[in-house]
């Protein structure tokens, strides 16, 4: 696990990813994101962050700041676990400022499911809510990444 | 292979599980916290390792599938983590084309581990191998340094 290394540094080497990303010669600039976890929380702080992410997809990820959500530019699909309550707890504050700003997203709640359930190497998995998660991030995607 | 279920754990358990994935208990508190659970011939040791992930279970997408090239890349990060101001990160595209969309995928805080690297492996994951799933999706994707698990 991570504990030993800095947060805001680590922060920092994803909005260095995704400049990297951005600039590669295979790039259309076309940017998404999507993380898992505190990796969720990562895609809303990036789509705070980095006003080119076009599309992000936080799985059961912590809510950004609320003063910093007017800055989002992507449009978001949120995944939550039905029982996760360190994470839903901020969802409607988050989500109150989403609307207020007039900020594209779509947002899903797996019935049954635990934080971390699209990872299939714990006995959090559920295969169905994961494969329809992973479904509905693809199409995201695809509507909004395409060029 | 086995993968037990959420289900056939305790919430409490899972909870105290949760807690000590987040940094918030040691593994020691964790099997001093489980032991209660710890009925029928199992032990707090052996609840631990049902729960702890399994990477044998990760791969969908087999690393030598031809459609896609993966590697480990290197990427300038001056402001990050590590001291020599460079990033490792798993680097995956389709096989054949030439531009593409980009996706960074951003691990859980376990680092880049089997999971996280068969997420990134287009052109998808969960066999979403539609005709141009592939090439529409983002096929390169980024995480930050492995971190080893436990």
């Amino acid at each position: 696990m991570q504990k030993q290394l800095d947060d805001g540094k680590m922060q920092e080497d994803f909005v260095a990813a995704a400049e990297f990303l951005l600039k590669h010669p295979q790039s259309t600039g076309k940017l998404g994101a999507v993380g898992f976890c505190q990796g969720g929380g990562r895609v809303n702080r990036l789509a705070v962050r980095v006003p080119q992410l076009a599309a992000g997809v936080p799985f059961y990820g912590p809510a950004p700041a609320v003063e910093d959500v007017p800055k989002i530019k992507a449009a978001l699909l949120l995944n939550f676990a039905e029982t996760d309550p360190n994470i839903n707890g901020r969802w409607p504050g988050y989500e109150a400022a989403l609307k207020a700003n007039s900020i594209k997203y779509e947002a899903y709640v797996y019935p049954g499911t635990n934080h971390g359930f699209h990872n299939d190497t714990t006995p959090r998995f559920n295969e169905a809510a994961a494969k329809l998660a992973w479904q509905r991030t693809i199409d995201h995607f695809n509507k909004t990444l395409k060029s | 292979m086995d993968r037990k279920k959420a289900s056939e754990f305790d919430p409490e358990l899972l909870g105290l599980f949760h807690k000590y994935v987040h940094g918030g208990i040691s593994r020691r508190e964790f099997l001093d916290g489980a032991a209660k659970f710890a009925v029928g011939g199992l032990t707090a040791t052996a609840l631990w390792d049902m729960l702890r992930p399994n990477y044998a279970l990760a791969q969908q997408v087999a690393k030598d599938d031809k459609r896609i090239k993966a590697e480990y890349t290197m990427y300038p990060s001056p402001k990050g983590n590590s001291s020599n101001g460079q990033m490792r990160g798993l680097l995956a595209r389709p096989s054949s084309g030439d531009k593409f969309p980009v996706v960074v995928v951003i691990h859980e805080n376990r680092g880049l581990n089997p999971y996280i690297e068969d997420v990134a492996r287009p052109p998808g994951r969960r066999r979403l191998h539609g005709p141009g799933a592939g090439r529409a999706l983002a096929s390169w994707r980024l995480s930050e340094r492995g971190q080893v698990w436990g």
